[in-house]
């Protein structure tokens, strides 16, 4: 069974920290070419995969994976704002 | 050294390699052992089909891609190559099985079947290499970039 698409902010986050995706994949574990298949949306991370990347990030997992298309990061934190 | 090679150029490769199949049943059946030509035309149809296989794998990682154990391999990978044996399985046990029902109907009617100098040692040859090389063939044609 084919999964739903999850959708994911790996190539922003990974261009903010000027990680190659070579210094990326070396970090999670994966091959480089794992890291263009996540981040063209063409192949969905395990939970362990999706956890590793998100500490690499320093965020928490729902800010860099998601069921629905990804928002900018700058609209998400005025939404987290507003709700505080 | 790795080489890279380009989808348009593996697929090429792969479909010169799986032509080599039937050109080489021919040119065994044109020539029978007695004639000399026989050594040629094997050797012709044998170099084009190892020369496709070289220059598929050949310093690429394809051919370890399929046959690396799971731990050397991430999750992706081991995903793309579960589902290249799952079809290598099903495109094999079909031609095996298209092969014993048409070998059935020659044997118990009488049917039409090619007059080759060694029937089944060819068949042996062509299925054992088909059965090892398929799913790295799968992989080659399937990945987009390598």
């Amino acid at each position: 069974m084919k999964g739903e698409k999850i959708h994911n902010r790996i190539a922003v986050l990974r261009e903010e920290r000027n990680l190659s995706r070579k210094d990326l994949a070396d970090r999670v574990g994966v091959n480089f070419q794992t890291i263009g298949y996540l981040e063209r949306g063409e192949y969905n991370p395990s939970l362990d995969l999706a956890m590793d990347l998100s500490a690499v990030f320093g965020l928490p997992i729902e800010l860099v994976f998601s069921r629905q298309p990804m928002k900018p990061l700058s609209e998400e934190l005025i939404n987290l704002t507003n709700k505080r | 050294m790795k080489r890279s090679l380009s989808l348009t150029s593996r697929r090429t490769a792969i479909l010169t390699n799986l032509l080599s199949y039937p050109v080489m049943v021919w040119l065994i059946a044109l020539a029978p052992f007695s004639q000399p030509l026989n050594g040629v035309a094997i050797g012709l149809s044998v170099g084009l089909f190892a020369a496709t296989m070289l220059y598929l794998f050949y310093k690429t990682d394809l051919w370890i891609f399929a046959n690396a154990p799971d731990d050397q391999l991430d999750e992706r990978q081991n995903v793309v190559r579960n589902y290249a044996y799952r079809y290598a399985y099903i495109l094999i046990s079909t031609l095996i099985m298209l092969l014993l029902v048409y070998l059935m109907l020659v044997v118990d009617t009488g049917g039409w079947r090619p007059k080759l100098p060694m029937p089944f040692t060819t068949f042996f040859w062509i299925i054992s290499s088909l059965i090892l090389s398929l799913p790295s063939i799968i992989l080659a044609w399937m990945e987009p970039e390598i």
